[in-house]
């Protein structure tokens, strides 16, 4: 490997010489090592001008990023909205990252011509031509990864590589990098370092043929590049070229040839279709491990391995030695979070893992330990007993530890998209941990404090955006309104880079959250379909607190309640409708919605319609004896009290038709019974009838039971006639007709508190002679009947696990 | 040549010229009393793509191990040091194969070793008495019979301790003093009694998770080792090419003149591969069966065939043989696998037997013999 990489020819091929006009510097993303021999390189060739590569329409984020305040990681954030359609048919949006660290020896260009007073430029094409002239499916076209802007997948895909991983016994590519440019590279000279990193670079050109690079874009953008190079280069007589080493060869070739092309045009793109703005980033987001396939790993490690490498070479000198102590360092961290976490582990532990790296690191002719020597020796040392879930954690912290945990911020005056700002702004406002990656937890009174109630609503907006930032996992669901008597609702919050990225998505429909939320609002009102869609998104508008500011959705809302002939949806609609009524007191936003009109014309809709729903399908029961309930609570309002009539009238149409669902008929006939006890006669003579009638008819009666019962259980207990005419009913079924029925009849039953259906029993065993205590004592059940239901129960639960129902 | 004429040598005998070669030609630093460097222990085991020259002679550095190349370095590394060297896993993973490469590199003999039963006792694991001389001389050095751990202390070499996790947990323990401080003591010996470890000693156990595991191992045992997992092979490919090298080695010191069928070797490879994964190539989900599903039972399965094929049949190798040898097989446990190995036979090699034809075709019409 070494005879390989030595690159004795390589200076004929790309000469790496401090007294010519244009200097390149070939780099990989992340790496500390190029970052080291770079700021080495500046030294020694003093540089007009660092031009690097990365899309040039960023040139105006460079203040911010040699800004002291502010701090990696952070990142550009490019969009494109293609609405010409040049990038596809489709007119897609697109996006990407360009994350920067401490260690990336893009930032560190940077930040040294910052330090000397030098210009420094990106020279790349700007991120929607690179869209433009990429294939589909090729490069950032890719879909299968997130996508980021440096392009290092092309140093490590080719042929070559799998080759020399073979022949020289390592595991992947990023071993091999470690070992030779990482580590290997702090024991190099510059210049040593430039020659071996332009050997290995060209190779992997060479490597990859040319179709591949010309769909992928990298020629286009190779030839817009040595453009910038040639015309800084009339300007300065030393510049320096700081771009990813696989495009080194081919800028180098151009500018040398100088040949005279013509100036590659670009195309006329309106503004608003092109983003960029500069973000805070975290070190979790730009590890390879979680998406991306060009970054580099464990970007935590090597960050003290720059750390430490910058300290030493204060200190000391000379930067060797930096690996062996930041393994030392993240060995000690996660024995140390093993100890907090179980208590088992000693110091011995931790000095047998570091006496193990560095005896790999000997046996693996590299120079010092390095990520995959910490990794085996925690392992080796850290792991007791057989590796898996349960004794894996160690290997979960350094896991932890190598990606790192820190977030960068970004400094005052920042172009910050305001919507992000506004974010910020809030999150200060409530004391909200915006400054680490991991998950918090808050709990609100929503009802007891005002401050709690803006939080929520905070919560909630953000939640609107999708920005993934706040997620509720406890508290009162007016939605689905599940769990309405909680006083409480629980939060767990968690920054990341993504909660930014769509916030700045989002900048385009509003500077403040609560402009944005309602522009968002607004638009899916108006794709809204049915007022059952319309009212959720009121009740979404006021849970954001944003109830003062509908008047245009409220149109829209009140022309979807003329519009909509749907039963179910204005069904719901009205659902979500009366639950905003119901708790507008309660949360102290009285009157904003005016609610009370539109709620009475759905009111009044759905009763118009209810007659015409008798012939109902047996799914849709649930729903509508659900609706015929909220009809009947809600015409009990006061203010309701006038729409009486006309709901008791739409019932006794309803039951007109010969038609009609025998569980709506009960349901009705329930809440007739409700409004005037003397229908119970009326439900009496039903029932009879359903006993006395055909055999298919006798099967229904259950359905009917079901309706009635959910509206009106108090019949039975009121007297001893239903008892017995349901007692008739079980006398009149066969064994077989029963077990038909049994499902119906136990949900039917199931609308009675316990003590209710004691007294039920009690009385059902009267007309049989006995009491109810009687009831209690059974048979004595032999044990092997009660070993046949276990084997049967397993026997169940694994032909279920075979149909895949397992859980 | 010499003839070897026992079933199974010794690594040192099989591989001798390999070590001799290497311990010949190593330039790396030796711990104390180690027969090679570690680095050609690496090599020893992992396989070299030069030859060495020794006497005149090229020697091929095969590799050995297929597997995990880092957990090989890693034991090395560990045996070095101050901890034992615990090799974790499901049966037939290569445990036991690995701890006798690493000893017969290290030490120059895998024999030293321990095989660890629920009757194994104290005594075994650290010395007994000659009671004839006890008798005669009373306890003297003389009238002690050294055991396998007292060998390797006396002599820096490395003791071999298989199935550690079958021996009661408090027998286990009585390795504890001799892990920690490298010193064992014989009372009976009086100021005598004191044995101190020779550099060199270490320990490497083996333990089987299926059996009883490693969880009824104490802290402070455990708190003594390094812990090695050896995965099952996770690659078909490999996985035939392991079936291939160990049959060839078999047949070889069988002097069994029969050349090793791929298609065979690749048919086994992928079944217990599937059977074992519960998923074939095509996709299929299988149900796993509870016996024992490792290379080293495919193997054995294909030996078996191999050698019914030689002595009773026509030195080509029957599928339908095989079958009921797979049969016999994974009949060990419960009678429930072998209707596993009928339902992945009806749908898997069915399948394959449809697309692929030829010797899978053959492999699904000798399902008959799945009983």
């Amino acid at each position: 490997m070494e005879g390989i990489l030595r690159g004795e020819e390589i200076s004929a091929v790309i000469p790496f010489d401090y007294g010519q006009r244009i200097l390149f510097f070939p780099v990989r993303h992340h790496s500390p090592a190029c970052s080291f021999h770079l700021k080495k390189a500046i030294e020694s060739y003093a540089p007009q001008c660092i031009l690097v590569e990365g899309p040039e329409n960023a040139n105006g984020l460079i203040p911010v990023f040699v800004n002291k305040d502010t701090k990696a990681p952070f990142a550009v954030y490019y969009s494109y909205k293609d609405s010409l359609g040049l990038v596809g048919e489709e007119k897609e949006e697109y996006k990407c990252y360009y994350p920067f660290l401490d260690c990336s020896p893009e930032l560190v260009a940077l930040r040294t011509a910052e330090a000397l007073k030098i210009p420094a430029a990106f020279i790349d094409l700007p991120y929607s031509e690179i869209l433009i002239h990429t294939s589909d499916g090729h490069g950032m076209l890719k879909k299968e990864e997130k996508n980021n802007y440096n392009d290092d997948y092309l140093l490590s895909r080719s042929r070559y590589l799998t080759m020399l991983c073979e022949k020289t016994g390592l595991r992947d590519f990023d071993e091999f990098w470690e070992k030779y440019f990482e580590i290997g590279g702090l024991y190099k000279t510059t210049e040593e370092f430039v020659r071996q990193m332009l050997v290995y670079c060209c190779l992997s050109r060479e490597n990859s043929p040319k179709e591949e690079l010309e769909a992928e874009g990298c020629l286009v953008r190779e030839q817009y590049m040595s453009e910038r190079i040639l015309k800084a280069a009339q300007k300065y007589e030393r510049v320096l070229v700081v771009t990813g080493g696989f495009h080194t060869q081919g800028l180098y070739e151009r500018t040398a040839a100088a040949q005279k092309e013509d100036p590659l045009p670009l195309h006329k793109l309106d503004e608003k279709d092109q983003g960029i703005y500069p973000m805070a980033y975290s070190m979790e987001a730009a590890d390879a491990l979680n998406g991306y396939a060009s970054g580099m790993q464990a970007p935590g490690f090597y960050h003290s391995v720059w750390r430490l490498c910058t300290e030493r070479e204060v200190s000391a000198g000379s930067v060797r030695g930096a690996y062996e102590e930041a393994v030392l360092e993240l060995l000690v961290a996660t024995g140390k979070k093993v100890r907090r976490k179980n208590g088992s582990l000693s110091s011995y532990d931790e000095i047998i893992a570091l006496s193990m790296a560095k005896g790999l690191a000997a046996l693996r002719d590299k120079r010092e330990p390095g990520l995959y020597e910490l990794k085996d020796s925690v392992l080796s040392a850290f792991v007791k007993g057989e590796c898996n879930a349960s004794t894996g954690e160690p290997l979960a912290f350094l896991q932890e530890a190598v990606t790192g945990d820190t977030v960068g911020q970004l400094c005052a005056g920042a172009q910050v998209p305001p919507l992000v700002q506004d974010f910020e702004r809030q999150c200060r406002t409530f004391g909200l941990k915006i400054h680490t990656a991991l998950e918090q937890e808050t709990v609100l009174e929503i009802f007891a404090s005002d401050r709690h109630r803006r939080m929520s609503e905070f919560f909630y907006q953000m939640q609107f955006l999708d920005t993934g930032f706040a997620k509720k996992v406890r508290g009162p669901d007016l939605l689905t309104k599940k769990d309405r008597s909680l006083i409480r609702e629980t939060w767990k919050y968690k920054w990341s880079s993504q909660v930014v990225v769509v916030l700045i998505d989002r900048s385009v429909s509003g500077g403040v959250l609560p402009e944005a939320c309602m522009n968002l609002l607004g638009r899916r009102m108006e794709e809204a379909q049915g007022l059952e869609e319309a009212a959720g998104l009121l009740v979404s508008c006021f849970l954001m607190g944003l109830e003062d500011r509908t008047g245009r959705l409220m149109d829209k809302v009140a022309q979807l309640v003329t519009q909509d002939g749907d039963f179910f949806s204005l069904v719901y609609g009205f659902g979500h409708l009366n639950t905003l009524l119901e708790l507008e007191d309660l949360y102290k936003e009285t009157g904003h919605l005016k609610l009370e009109t539109m709620t009475r014309d759905v009111f009044r809709k759905i009763v118009q319609l209810l007659p015409a729903m008798a012939a109902i399908k047996d799914e849709q029961q649930t729903d509508c004896m659900k609706a015929c309930t909220a009809l009947y609570q809600t015409a009990g309002r006061k203010s309701f009290r006038s729409e009486q009539g006309i709901l008791i009238a739409a019932f006794e149409q309803l039951l007109e038709d010969p038609q009609i669902h025998p569980g709506l008929e009960g349901t009705v006939l329930g809440l007739l019974y409700g409004y005037d006890a003397s229908w119970q006669k009326q439900v009496e003579h039903v029932f009879s009838g359903y006993i006395r009638g055909t055999r298919e008819k006798l099967m229904e009666a259950a359905k009917f039971l079901r309706g009635l019962f959910y509206t009106a259980r108090d019949l039975v207990l009121v007297g001893d006639s239903f008892v017995k005419m349901t007692d008739e009913l079980l006398k009149l079924l066969d064994t077989e007709e029963f077990m038909a029925m049994l499902p119906e009849l136990r949900m039917a039953f199931g609308y009675f508190t316990p003590m209710e259906t004691d007294r039920i029993a009690a009385k059902a065993a009267g007309l049989h002679g006995s009491t109810g205590k009687d009831l209690m004592k059974g048979p004595e059940i032999p044990p092997a009947l009660y070993e046949y239901g276990e084997r049967l129960d397993r026997w169940a639960a694994s032909k279920l696990k075979e149909q895949g129902y397992a859980g | 040549m010499e003839e070897i004429k026992q079933i199974k040598p010794p690594v040192e005998v099989r591989c001798g010229k390999e070590l001799k070669a290497l311990a010949a030609c190593d330039t790396g630093r030796r711990p104390e009393n180690w027969k090679l460097s570690p680095k050609a222990v690496r090599t020893f085991i992992l396989g070299s793509r030069e030859p060495l020259v020794y006497e005149g002679e090229e020697i091929h550095i095969e590799k050995k191990y297929l597997g995990n190349d880092a957990l090989v370095e890693r034991c090395i590394v560990t045996l070095a040091g101050n901890r034992g060297l615990m090799l974790v896993g499901e049966p037939g993973t290569a445990k036991t194969m690995l701890s006798e490469l690493l000893s017969a590199a290290i030490s120059g003999t895998s024999t030293n070793t321990i095989q660890g039963t629920a009757g194994t006792t104290e005594d075994m694991i650290k010395y007994t008495w000659n009671y004839a001389l006890l008798l005669a001389k009373g306890p003297v050095r003389e009238a002690l019979v050294p055991s396998p751990l007292y060998i390797g202390m006396d002599r820096g070499i490395i003791t071999r301790f298989e199935e550690i996790t079958r021996t009661p947990a408090e027998i286990q323990d009585s390795l504890i003093s001799v892990l920690s401080d490298k010193v064992l003591n014989v009372p009976e010996l009086g100021d005598e009694g004191l044995l101190f470890a020779r550099p060199g000693f270490n320990v490497i156990g083996t333990a089987n998770t299926r059996d009883k595991g490693v969880n009824e191992m104490s802290s402070a045992l455990k708190r003594r080792f390094n812990f090695e997992t050896v995965m099952p092979v996770r690659d078909v490919a490999l996985e035939k090419q392991i079936i291939i090298s160990e049959v060839s080695q078999l047949a070889a010191d069988s002097h069994i003149d029969m050349p090793v069928d791929e298609d065979v070797a690749e048919l086994l490879a992928s079944t217990y591969h599937e059977l074992r994964e519960g998923i074939s190539s095509y996709g299929h989900r299988i149900d796993t069966p509870a016996a024992v599903m490792s290379t080293a039972e495919a193997v054995s399965v294909y030996y078996q065939t191999m050698m019914t094929a030689y002595y009773y049949g026509d030195s080509a190798m029957d599928v339908g043989c095989l079958v009921q040898n797979l049969t016999g097989a994974v009949r060990k446990e419960t009678k429930d696998d072998l209707e596993k190995v009928k339902s992945y036979f009806n749908t898997v090699i069915r399948d394959k037997g449809s697309r692929e034809g030829g010797i899978w075709k053959e492999y699904y019409e000798a399902r008959k013999y799945l009983r």
